[in-house]
């Protein structure tokens, strides 16, 4: 199996590498300027610190393990949200299966922060509950992050990012900057608050990877099904959850148009959300989209600042 | 009778479909991808689409429902309906003359040979029949016809006629006894007014009177008996006697036999009122063989409710197919 970060480098190297590097190079840095955490002190440790920042002499006098807090602008570190359940083996707007275009962003993102020297560490379900990975600043690291994300192909997780998001908002105290990989989840005025609090913690950034149109699908020569019975599906009792959409269907007018009218205003709203509580959201729908995603959520992001 | 001729055709081609049927759903669908894709209840769940798709499955089950009677009603029609009709073109050139002598002689059994009548009429199938009554002169009660329908109307009036003696129904006793027509019985008279009533003398007809009578003149008639006889002759007519038994006056019957026998006929002596009927079915046994009676069977196909339900099947399902806009 070929590494899936060699491929994902490729592709960055295939295009127009000197404008990836000129952008990012300097849009990197900019996007953690502000926020230093000027004094130098100590606190208990918490989940995700360096084990290296541990101030062992102080801990030696405590119950607890202490770290020293540094100003240090030069390893800042990546969190790479990303959501890895049983939706992601669904496919994308393009065609693609969803999680390979996820491991892509976040291969994107990693290998920049690696290059650029920086940690780069995985939030994501393990199978059953939130885990933040070790953190990594090599590309055999970062390989081994995406290869984490890879490996959960098939599974019957249910979480999704707002369930890391949550884990991660109470976790992580240093400030990072947090990259979320997420498919289209169902973002509602109730999810605010959270995100509100993440994003004040942290830099974050929202690459959202568009799902297929089952309408479309099913009027060329596929058959659409569900990936799993979701939870809403169960709940409404309309229509059994895992079950196909039949072409007759989809060439029916008024299903189309109340379709689009409802995914206009689904997307309406979870732009509107992560929109006022101030997070920068790009979106991607197939692997030709993602570098240049990336490149406008950095530049927005950089220039909200 | 409606018989299937074409059944076994019917049967294998119902067969046949049906193993196609189950051939094609045997087979594996065509190959089309099976896309997945998640949050599907976006769709799904939409009131719109869980209509479209009640209406669609309303209209597949009719579409399938269409298509099995049309299926039933094509295949019916292939099974070729079919009535088969058996006739003897023969018996519609026989001409049945019934002729009866309402003499005071004769009138207590009258009733009885018109009862005779009435039912030999259902047995008849083709024949003409007619029927004439004579005393002093003859009357037509009813023509030669094959409405059998009014030829029973007729018999039963005739019946109550006789067995009131005129009182009630149709009365023959005043009609035939004319004032100005001296005796009565008069059988010659009687017989060549029987054989005037035959129709469409240029046809050749199978003709044959049933002659009720006991031939015991009373009067001067203008034809006598072989007169008659030989006028019956003349004109191609058979005549059978049909005559109640008498032990006292043998030399009428014997002349009346030998008239009869001139002509073709035969005669038959009404021992008992249960014999007549008996008598006129020999006189049809005689009729039919003289006359050729080759049968032919008729095959009428019945392709009508077949067609009908096939033509508005298909008419449904293309309403169908236009409705679902398939």
């Amino acid at each position: 199996m070929t590494a899936l970060l060699t491929r994902i480098r490729a592709r960055l190297t295939l295009h127009t590498h000197r404008r990836v590097a000129s952008l990012l190079d300097g849009g990197w840095a900019s996007v953690f300027h502000g926020q230093s955490l000027d004094f130098d002190d100590l606190r208990e440790y918490v989940d995700g610190d360096e084990v290296r920042d541990i101030d062992w002499k102080a801990s030696a006098r405590h119950s607890v393990p202490l770290v020293k807090r540094y100003t240090d602008h030069r390893r800042l570190r990546l969190a790479l949200v990303v959501a890895t359940g049983r939706s992601m083996d669904a496919m994308s707007a393009g065609g693609e299966v969803k999680r390979d275009l996820a491991i892509l962003l976040a291969g994107m993102a990693g290998w920049f922060a690696v290059r650029g020297g920086d940690e780069v560490c995985l939030v994501a379900s393990d199978g059953h509950r939130t885990r933040l990975g070790r953190p990594e600043s090599s590309e055999a690291g970062l390989e081994h992050i995406l290869r984490r994300i890879l490996a959960h192909r098939g599974t019957d997780d249910r979480s999704t990012v707002l369930d890391h998001l949550e884990w991660l908002s109470s976790r992580l105290r240093r400030r990072h900057l947090v990259i979320v990989v997420s498919d289209e989840i169902d973002l509602t005025d109730a999810h605010l608050r959270l995100l509100r609090k993440v994003s004040s913690h942290h830099e974050v950034l929202w690459l959202t990877v568009l799902e297929a149109d089952p309408l479309a699908l099913a009027a060329t020569e596929d058959i659409p099904f569900d990936i799993g019975a979701t939870l809403a599906g169960a709940a409404a009792g309309t229509v059994k959850a895992g079950a196909t959409v039949p072409r007759l269907l989809a060439a029916d007018p008024s299903v189309s148009r109340a379709y689009r009218e409802a995914e206009e205003a689904r997307r309406h709203d979870s732009a509107r959300v992560l929109r006022s509580a101030g997070i920068v959201e790009e979106r991607v729908g197939a692997s030709a989209q993602a570098l240049p995603a990336f490149h406008r959520a950095a530049e927005r992001h950089r220039r909200a600042r | 009778m409606v018989t299937t001729p074409l059944l076994w055709l019917a049967i294998l081609l119902g067969v046949l479909g049906l193993v196609a049927l189950g051939i094609a759903f045997a087979l594996p669908a065509r190959s089309r991808g099976r896309a997945p894709v998640a949050f599907l209840t976006r769709l799904t769940a939409l009131p719109a689409y869980v209509r479209a798709r009640r209406r669609m499955l309303w209209g597949s089950l009719a579409g399938i429902a269409v298509i099995c009677l049309t299926a039933a009603f094509a295949l019916a029609g292939v099974a070729r309906p079919t009535t088969i009709e058996t006739i003897s073109p023969k018996r519609h050139l026989r001409d049945v003359m019934l002729c009866l002598d309402v003499s005071g002689s004769m009138i207590e059994y009258d009733s009885e040979i018109v009862e005779a009548y009435l039912e030999i009429v259902d047995s008849f199938d083709g024949e003409r029949i007619g029927m004439t009554v004579f005393n002093a002169t003859g009357v037509t009660v009813f023509p030669l016809t094959d409405d059998y329908d009014m030829a029973q109307e007729f018999l039963e009036e005739a019946h109550e006629g006789l067995t009131s003696y005129g009182t009630t129904g149709m009365d023959f006793l005043t009609s035939t006894q004319p004032e100005n027509v001296p005796g009565s019985s008069l059988i010659g008279d009687g017989l060549v007014n029987c054989v005037e009533a035959f129709d469409r003398k240029d046809e050749e007809r199978s003709r044959s009177v049933i002659f009720a009578t006991d031939n015991e003149l009373a009067g001067d008639p203008l034809f006598t008996l072989d007169e008659a006889a030989q006028h019956a002759i003349d004109r191609e007519v058979r005549v059978y006697a049909l005559a109640p038994s008498r032990y006292f006056f043998p030399a009428y019957l014997e002349e009346l036999e030998a008239a009869v026998d001139s002509t073709g006929g035969d005669f038959h002596s009404m021992s008992d009122g249960r014999a007549i009927d008996r008598i006129v079915s020999s006189v049809q046994a005689t009729e039919a063989r003289l006359t050729d009676g080759r049968l032919v069977t008729l095959f009428h196909d019945k392709p009508v409710v077949p067609l009908t339900g096939t033509g508005l099947g298909v008419l449904g399902l293309l309403v169908l197919v236009w409705r679902l806009r398939l």
